[in-house]
């Protein structure tokens, strides 16, 4: 994450699952970014997003960069075996960062 | 259909895992900000949540 913070992003994650279970997470796996409870009502920013999976009442996985205007800058939905590559992330916000200054 | 590139992003007010309320217009004007969507339940995903926390 560190990688993300010299490029001057904040990154937020964000699921369905309530603060307890993100707060056991983020312990377990070390996370300190935030994690976001997306869960009352469930998905409802995910759904403002586009990427609320209704059917199965999950988030689907997605990377969306917000510019410092507010405005959506990049957007790349995945599969969900697939991983998100950090360092594609990585380059589109630099590219983000570069565009908006 | 997820959000297309160049509209607003629509803004939020969630709490994090430590509790705090983060809104998305808080970081306006301050810095971009990644959203990564995460697909509950989380135990399918340890693996992303891995390679994000490195």
């Amino acid at each position: 994450m560190k990688r993300f913070e010299t490029l001057d992003a904040e990154v937020l994650g964000a699921s369905v699952d309530s603060t307890w279970s993100h707060k056991a997470y983020a312990e377990k796996m070390g996370i300190k970014y935030s994690l976001l409870a997306d869960f009352n009502p469930r998905g409802a920013m995910a759904d403002k997003y586009g990427v609320y999976l209704a059917d199965k009442g999950i988030t689907g996985r997605a990377v969306i960069i917000v510019n410092k205007h507010g405005k959506v800058a990049w957007v790349k939905n995945y599969d969900i075996p697939v991983v998100p590559d950090v360092t594609e992330v990585a380059s589109a916000l630099q590219q983000v960062k570069t565009v908006s200054a | 259909m997820a959000i297309a590139v160049g509209q607003t992003a629509p803004d939020f007010s969630l709490k994090d895992q430590y509790d705090k309320e983060v809104k998305l217009s808080d970081f306006k004007g301050k810095k971009n900000v990644v959203l990564v969507f995460l697909s509950a339940r989380l135990e399918p995903y340890l693996y992303q949540g891995a390679r994000f926390a490195s």
